[in-house]
């Protein structure tokens, strides 16, 4: 393998793994932008769709039936997680919304442990699609190219919602000043429910490309590609959907180098170097990548 | 009501409270000898956290990465020589020979955990909120790579074995005693109520000449040095430390005993991480004879939902137990 | 809402009392059984209880043993050491003749020394590290064979059999068990002249290795055999993508990928050339029985190696009651000591006098297509020090 081909394979692999971290902090910056939380429990939306669409397909539904019907799921338990654990809180402070989200965490992630039992499971229903293509001496994965442009395609999608649509606008109206925004009398429980519904529907998509990436889920599965989206939020700029974006692809291309090209000792502190770019964002330019205006003040 | 006769009642509780460890130390069976020596821990480890959170307002998810890196001095200095040697090949030749006791691990785990808070604290005490939550996240994640990839010091994910049983519910309680009255003086101190005026408004705290970054940084100092020494306690209770268990689910626990509590009381951490100490005992208990296991955790979770929804500020608020209050309800001489 | 929380707290109640007014035991041979049945270890440490229960419903069956019914004392650890310290001084006050349980050596590290300080053996049912018993004391046994042996037998089997002379490496960083393995296959692979290209790492719960898959395939010249030293969970994933990224190359590995998820998460295709050592071919002959009656009990096959495995330190421990014909924990320790062709499903056990590391043969299963085939049982003719 030429070092050129060696490079465009990792790039290849940055850009899948990108997509799918870009994905999941679309949802998680959609509801930053406007509530002001950080919902942890975004993750184990991404649990819950994909062990929906398992059991539904193993229940028989055909197989986009079970994928739509589960993503959908995985939208609804969004709205629901809204309703019951966040909405009696919204107004209190960043931390108690931030700590909740954990509550939630622990109450799904053992309640899945509970209900689906905490083995492993096989997760195959996407293997009917063609593993891979090459092309010239590169390999492609079938489901790397898939997400490649569905998340690519959501993304344009979104970008239009956001900017022509009532409710985009108003989204967007929320996000930059509530209480003015309340004023002009935008209706706030709506927009909030439908930014949750949105970011959970993209979570569930998620959840099924990766776990049709890993072949498998389990019940704490949610846990990591959440903590690298919240990761992924800060360095595009927390709240920013563009930034969002860039950040996941940012993230994506840096954990995928630095396995690449550092010795094999030093590839366990990959998660160690990907923290400490984070915190050096944050003091440096806090509003991330494009975020246009610092979210927060510092001393 | 007379000072004197305050410090009265304090040395007579202070007396029932060290009757009631002997009583458990000596006639206690060992089940509850462990519990009683956790909640001890978890004492030291809420009042600390409320310390920098709660009365300081540092919106830390940090504060087990100090726990984590006590535990692992206290492990490092206590571990028998011999295998310090066919471990640990990364040390300096001179620590393979050492093997300390309980008392000067648990003094230069907190300072080291203190040192470590220092440096970490210029840095990320400059941000705010969530965003302070973030990078102490972060900080978080960062002692658990170390700890699980600099393999001659810390021996990996393998972790540190055979640690000598120096722990029992007399160190746990008196650093839990030491560790509340520390905080309390701390609280009743100018440089407290510098902390609580820095926390409600530090642009008004700095006009008025307190130097709010310095006093930050020394709630976050504090506060870490009390954790290392739990942290050590903790080491050479449980025998083995590994760097998974020092993570999200402690933290989360803590956090939760501090906030149930009522952010800036030390008595609500008190009440509140005996309290939570003996609920998950309850519904460990429970889920067994049901045999659903996680049932507690959800429980838990469930609990502490309620609670945030309905009594946000906690069980005491940021109020203090006094005897002047209690005098009001029990007829004290 | 005072109502509403003062009803709250009454129903809460209600269920406490109902939950702790339970029949009181009767007079009955109690084993502890401790495990991981929720948080990160859980996928290890259910399949080890199964096992049990499996154990505990045939004995029983069977009359019991020394004419009383054998009785079960499950904790869950919550995979938190300070948790498994607790529960394990709270299964030892109900006193237990013996404990089982753990799948991994921390968690037995956390567990363990407590029984040890109270003369109560504990055979780890699932941790394979050969030093295990040296770090806790003479009440800790191994159920299973130790790393180095299988890590051995491995290393002799891809040398000699594959004609292996290189080999690249792929090993969990977090883990005990994974760590251990490539460590004594790499000695005694290096022992027999062969050499080593490179080692590369990931963590537990890691989904995505193409990174360190595609530095494989940037190697000049490849390697023979890979060594991937993994848990169950994370296998299945690992030879998907390692097959998906068009590498053929035979893959090694250990007891890890005993686990039908081998076959379910890689796919058929995928999961073919793949050789690896574990405690016992779960298609022959002496172990057909178990795997059906666990299917009936369970309702799906062995999840992984650590159900046989648990079944086997349960019924070893009942045997060492009924050969010390006593339950008190002294006298079980001492017969499980002297334990002499105790046979298992994972194979017979012995323990050489002072050893608690059952010499065991390491029994070596081809994948093909998906299929587990049996090479063949191997006694490695070196193995290396722990």
């Amino acid at each position: 393998m030429s070092s050129t081909a060696y490079f465009f394979q990792q790039f290849i692999n940055a850009l899948s793994l990108g997509s799918i971290y870009a994905l999941v902090t679309i949802g998680l910056a959609m509801v930053f932008s406007i509530l002001r939380l950080i919902n942890f429990a975004h993750g184990d939306l991404m649990m819950i769709g994909s062990y929906a669409i398992l059991m539904l397909f193993n229940a028989g539904l055909p197989v986009w039936t079970a994928i739509l019907a589960g993503v959908a799921i995985s939208g609804i338990t969004g709205i629901i997680m809204e309703r019951l654990c966040y909405r009696p809180l919204r107004g209190s402070a960043e931390m108690n919304t931030l700590l909740t989200s954990f509550a939630v965490v622990v109450l799904l992630e053992n309640g899945a442990v509970l209900f689906f039992g905490p083995n492993t499971q096989p997760f195959g229903i996407l293997n009917f699609i063609q593993p891979t293509l090459a092309v010239g001496s590169l390999l492609i994965s079938k489901i790397d190219a898939i997400t490649v442009v569905l998340t690519l395609a959501i993304l344009i999608l979104t970008a239009l919602f956001i900017k022509k649509t009532t409710l985009g606008i108003s989204m967007r109206a929320v996000a930059d000043d509530l209480t003015a925004s309340q004023l002009v009398g935008i209706p706030l429980n709506r927009v909030i429910v439908s930014a949750f519904f949105i970011g959970s529907l993209f979570a569930g998509l998620a959840g099924l490309l990766w776990s049709a990436r890993a072949g498998k889920i389990f019940p704490l599965m949610g846990f990591i590609p959440v903590v690298k989206a919240f990761v992924a939020a800060v360095i595009g700029g927390f709240g920013s959907i563009p930034g969002a974006v860039i950040g996941g692809y940012v993230l994506g291309f840096a954990e995928v180098f630095f396995v690449a090209l550092l010795p094999p000792d030093f590839q366990g502190y990959r998660d160690a170097f990907v923290f400490v770019l984070l915190i050096i964002i944050l003091l440096v330019r806090p509003q991330g990548i494009l975020g246009a205006k610092a979210m927060e003040r510092r001393i | 009501m007379h000072s004197g006769r305050q410090a009265g009642y304090t040395f007579m509780a202070l007396g029932l409270f060290f009757l009631g460890i002997y009583l458990l130390s000596a006639y206690g069976n060992h089940y509850y000898q462990r519990v009683g020596n956790l909640m001890m821990i978890y004492v030291i480890l809420t009042v600390s956290l409320n310390l920098s959170s709660g009365i300081m307002g540092i919106s830390s998810l940090g504060q087990i990465g100090f726990m984590a890196i006590g535990a692992y001095v206290a492990a490092i200095l206590t571990l028998p020589p011999g295998l310090k040697e066919r471990w640990l090949t990364g040390l300096p030749h001179w620590m393979h020979s050492i093997q300390t006791g309980l008392l000067p691990a648990m003094l230069l785990a907190g300072l080291l955990a203190a040192v470590v808070a220092f440096l970490v604290g210029i840095v990320i005490l400059r941000l705010q909120g969530v965003f302070a939550a973030v990078a102490t996240l972060g900080f978080l994640i960062i002692v658990k790579v170390i700890a699980e990839n600099w393999m001659t010091v810390t021996r990996g994910g393998r972790g540190l074995s055979a640690l000598p049983a120096y722990t029992n519910l007399w160190w746990t309680s008196t650093a839990a005693v030491v560790t509340i009255y520390a905080v309390w003086r701390i609280l009743k101190s100018p440089h407290g109520r510098s902390m609580i005026a820095v926390r409600e408004h530090d642009l008004a705290a700095q006009s008025v000449g307190i130097n709010a970054p310095k006093i930050r940084l020394l709630a976050f100092v504090i506060s870490a040095f009390f954790t290392g020494i739990a942290g050590a306690l903790w080491a050479n209770l449980i025998g083995v430390v590994s760097p998974g268990s020092f993570y999200l689910w402690l933290t989360l626990l803590i956090i939760i005993m501090m906030v149930v509590g009522g952010m800036g009381s030390v008595t609500g951490s008190v009440i509140s991480a005996v309290g939570f100490t003996i609920l998950l005992e309850l519904l460990r208990g429970f889920e067994n004879k049901i045999a659903m296991y996680g049932i507690s955790y959800i429980i838990f979770a469930v609990v502490f939902l309620l609670m945030i929804i309905f009594r946000p500020e906690g069980i005491m608020g940021d109020r203090e137990f006094s005897w002047r209050n209690v005098r009001r309800i029990i007829p004290l001489p | 809402m005072q109502k509403k929380i003062s009803i709250a707290i009454l129903a809460i109640a209600t269920v406490f009392l109902l939950a702790f007014s339970g029949p009181v035991g009767a007079d009955t041979v109690k084993i502890g059984v401790i495990e991981n049945l929720t948080g990160s270890m859980a996928s290890l440490d259910q399949p080890s209880l199964n096992g049990v229960k499996l154990a505990l419903k045939e004995i029983n069956d069977a009359g019991g043993v020394l004419g009383k019914k054998v009785e079960i004392i499950v904790r869950d650890g919550k995979s938190d050491p300070a948790t498994l310290a607790t529960v394990v001084e709270e299964i030892l006050g109900k006193g237990v003749s013996a404990l089982t349980g753990l799948s991994d050596t921390t968690m037995v590290l956390a567990a363990a020394p407590a029984a040890q300080r109270m003369g109560v053996s504990f055979v780890s049912s699932g941790a394979t590290s050969p030093s295990l018993p040296d770090e806790v004391g003479d009440c800790l046994f191994l159920e299973p064979f130790g790393d180095n042996v299988q890590a051995a037998a491995a290393a002799e089997y891809a040398y000699n059999d594959l004609g292996a002379k290189s080999v690249w490496v792929l090993y969990d960083k977090a883990m005990d068990y994974t760590y251990l393995l490539q460590r004594y296959f790499c000695d005694r692979f290096g022992g027999l002249g062969g050499a080593i290209i490179s080692k590369a790492t990931y963590q537990t719960g890691d989904t995505d290795f193409r990174a360190q898959i595609t530095s494989l395939k940037s190697k000049k010249t490849l390697p023979d055999i890979l060594f991937i030293s993994s848990g169950p969970d994370e296998i299945g994933t690992i030879v998907k993508q390692v097959r998906d990224m068009g590498i053929k190359i035979p893959i090694v590995g250990g007891d890890g990928y005993d686990t039908p998820l081998l076959a379910k998460v890689a796919g058929p295709a995928a999961a073919t050339d793949i050789y690896f050592t574990t405690h016992v071919a779960l298609d022959s002959k002496g172990t057909k029985a178990f795997v059906e009656n666990y299917n009936k009990m369970f309702g799906h096959p062995p999840e992984n190696g650590f159900a046989a495995l648990g079944y086997d330190a349960f019924k070893l421990i009942v045997n060492a009651v009924k050969n010390a014909n006593s339950a008190d924990p002294k006298a079980v320790k001492t017969a499980l000591a002297a334990t002499q062709g105790f046979k298992g499903v994972t194979g017979t056990i012995n323990y050489p006098k002072g050893i608690r590391v059952p010499q065991k043969s390491v029994t070596i299963i081809k994948v093909d297509g998906g299929k587990f085939i049996f090479e063949k049982e191997v006694m490695p003719s070196e193995i290396p020090a722990p």
